[in-house]
């Protein structure tokens, strides 16, 4: 089915051009794999369901790697996730082996991309067979979840988590009521009465806040690297990565499938646990291969493993999971338990398309190096004036509406306070993302009981569903509690 | 005595919890609505969103003097709102150049704000993006970009 989903439409140049954008994106310090995600996401309006995602999975995957080039030439990661390879990456090509430590990036990164799309395979089905059984009061449920996963996407602080969750909750009631069709919050503009998109809200939040934060910034640094050629490991060399990448798989297959996590932690916990089991342990910090391999390896299974909860429960855990997300909900998909049902050739197509983009993101690495070299070096006024085109053009081609050009400023707006508050983003989009599926099933689940409210006790899943809800947020209080003693304890 | 930026914050989330919960309370009432009505849910969240924004305010003046609002971020604040102002400015201006026109003035405008001196090239640059960008939508995603009304002015001349 994954093949047919493919080959019938133009998923699989969707994906050769999503990697091509991802590596660029990815590339370039500043635009993280949501953010280059986030560009695309209006022009997949009017794409086939299954070449939309493919496209913006294959910029995910794409910008994973692409992040890592400006980590190791320049000590600039591109993404969030790559910054653990600048440690030993740099050091490398300080001892003139840059060309090396990308081989070792792109062929560990093919192989993380290659194991977290075989554990989204093998995890996402079976959860999702699970969740089909829900009523009203389960769905309430699972959204109130989702909102749980804001304790652990508070980046430290728990109530700055929860005023962006409740923020995005705001947003999400805009609009006409779900249940009596009153008009709420619209101002009298019909504009906002079918609701406030997420994929607006996205946009506006991660890519023109930081184009915001980039005018205000200094250009980063040139890099002087032509003629760089690729080098792959040798045998010898290849045996002495095994452990490291086996680490970044375990590791990445875990953090990926816990909301919040993300690429980021699993990089950095990758590269810490490499360093513990290595038998060169005083190299690291040095120039390591490993200390380039094992992060590598698990910022890339992330891509695959990080949409197992989004695919099976519609619970988005990364910044890059939400912004997929909004690609499903632009074409009317609702990713949880019936999206296996409704839209199996979705589903399967996204898998085969993930195996494509891992397959090209290592035939484009091979070749895109002086590219993205080039595009490193552009000064940072032309890139800044070019996406804040592509930003207004991409926008206004969703509905021809200038008002939602407008939206996306104030979203950015308030992005870019958020960032100077350290708001985190992505409790708001949870919020803004779960917050209907919540007050609709809520209020369904009342008037099925009559306004009983311990309907929600009563059925199973959804009892199950708080239970897990309260004690996610509970470990995660404790976690944060003790990292916050011990913090203080060094200090 | 400067006030730390949670307290700041925090004074903002209860300004909005306020506003938010008034309008709320504006809802009119559905013969059509449930017991938790369509204000009901809302309501609850502006509740919940000033107790949030009280805390942050408490917890910001049990920190008082530690990360203060820094006057000299003003500066650097004011250079990104200028960025936004630009983008205003492209929903003012397009109804009357047009896409075409306005994308090219924006690719110009954008970067000489973001830094990059006023040339020849760069003029050039902008020109050549606007018509590639109107190309692409307007074109190849058949897109309904604005015209702009000087299109009507010389087809009306």
């Amino acid at each position: 089915m994954a093949w047919h989903a493919l080959t019938q439409s133009w998923a699989i140049p969707a994906a050769l051009f999503g990697v091509i954008w991802g590596i660029f994106g990815g590339a370039l310090p500043g635009i993280s794999p949501s953010i280059a995600m986030a560009l695309l996401l209006p022009f997949t309006y009017g794409m086939q369901p299954v070449v939309a995602v493919v496209m913006l999975a294959a910029v995910y995957v794409g910008a994973e790697y692409g992040g890592s080039i400006p980590a190791i030439l320049i000590r600039t990661p591109g993404t969030n996730a790559a910054a653990a390879t600048t440690i030993d990456g740099y050091e490398m090509n300080r001892q003139g082996r840059a060309g090396l430590a990308l081989g070792i990036s792109l062929s560990c990164g093919l192989i993380g991309g290659l194991f977290g799309l075989l554990m989204l395979i093998v995890m996402t089905e079976p959860l999702a067979r699970v969740a089909l059984a829900f009523t009203p009061p389960a769905y309430f449920a699972l959204g109130v979840l989702g909102l749980s996963v804001i304790a652990s996407l508070s980046g430290g602080s728990l109530l700055k988590g929860l005023i962006a969750g409740v923020v995005g909750f705001m947003v999400a009631t805009v609009g006409t009521d779900p249940v009596s069709g009153v008009p709420r919050f619209t101002f009298g503009e019909p504009d906002l009465l079918t609701g406030i998109r997420p994929i607006l809200v996205m946009v506006g939040l991660f890519a023109v806040s930081e184009m915001l934060i980039q005018v205000t910034e200094p250009d980063w640094t040139k890099t002087e690297q032509s003629g760089m050629r690729l080098e792959f490991p040798d045998w010898k060399l290849w045996k002495r990565l095994v452990p490291g990448q086996a680490i970044g798989c375990a590791i990445g297959t875990f953090e990926g499938v816990t909301p919040g996590a993300g690429g980021t932690v699993a990089a950095f916990m990758t590269y810490n646990e490499a360093k513990r089991w290595s038998k060169h342990p005083e190299e690291f910090g040095k120039g390591s291969p490993e200390g380039v391999a094992a992060p590598e390896c698990a910022n890339n299974v992330v891509t695959g493993s990080a949409l197992v909860p989004l695919l099976s429960l519609g619970i988005p855990g990364s910044n890059s999971a939400a912004v997929l997300l909004g690609g499903f909900l632009i074409h009317g998909l609702s990713p949880g338990p019936m999206l296996f049902e409704r839209t199996p050739d979705v589903v399967y197509g996204l898998y085969g398309g993930l195996l494509v983009a891992n397959a090209l993101m290592f035939i484009v690495g091979l070749i895109i190096l002086p590219p993205c070299l080039w595009l490193v070096n552009r000064p940072k006024p032309y890139l800044i004036a070019f996406i804040l085109a592509l930003i207004f053009a991409g926008v206004f081609s969703i509905h021809q509406s200038m008002f939602d050009i407008g939206l996306v400023l104030g979203f950015g707006l308030l992005g870019y306070a958020m960032r100077h508050l350290d708001l985190p983003f992505l409790p708001m989009v949870l919020g803004v993302v779960l917050g209907h599926m919540v007050e609709s099933n809520y209020r369904r689940s009342l008037v099925l009981s009559g306004g009983d409210h311990t309907i929600f006790l009563q059925d199973p899943v959804s009892l199950g569903l708080l239970i897990a809800s309260i004690a996610l947020m509970s470990y995660t209080i404790v976690r944060e509690r003790r990292a916050a003693k011990q913090t203080a304890g060094v200090t | 005595m400067t006030l730390s930026r949670d307290a700041i914050a925090g004074a903002f989330v209860a300004a909005l919890a306020l506003g938010y919960w008034l309008v709320a309370d504006d809802i009119p009432r559905s013969l059509l609505a449930d017991a938790v009505g369509a204000e009901g849910v809302p309501k609850v969240l502006g509740i919940l969103l000033g107790a949030l924004g009280l805390a942050l305010i408490w917890r910001g003046i049990r920190r008082v003097g530690e990360r203060g609002a820094d006057r000299a971020r003003w500066r650097v604040h004011a250079r990104a709102m200028g960025l936004l102002a630009v983008g205003l400015g492209y929903i003012v201006v397009i109804p009357w150049l047009g896409f075409a026109v306005t994308t090219a003035l924006l690719i110009v405008v954008a970067a000489v704000y973001a830094g990059r001196p006023l040339g020849r090239d760069l003029v050039l640059i902008g020109a050549v993006s606007g018509a590639v960008f109107w190309f692409v939508f307007a074109k190849l995603l058949s897109v309904s970009v604005p015209p702009g009304s000087w299109t009507g002015l010389w087809m009306g001349s």
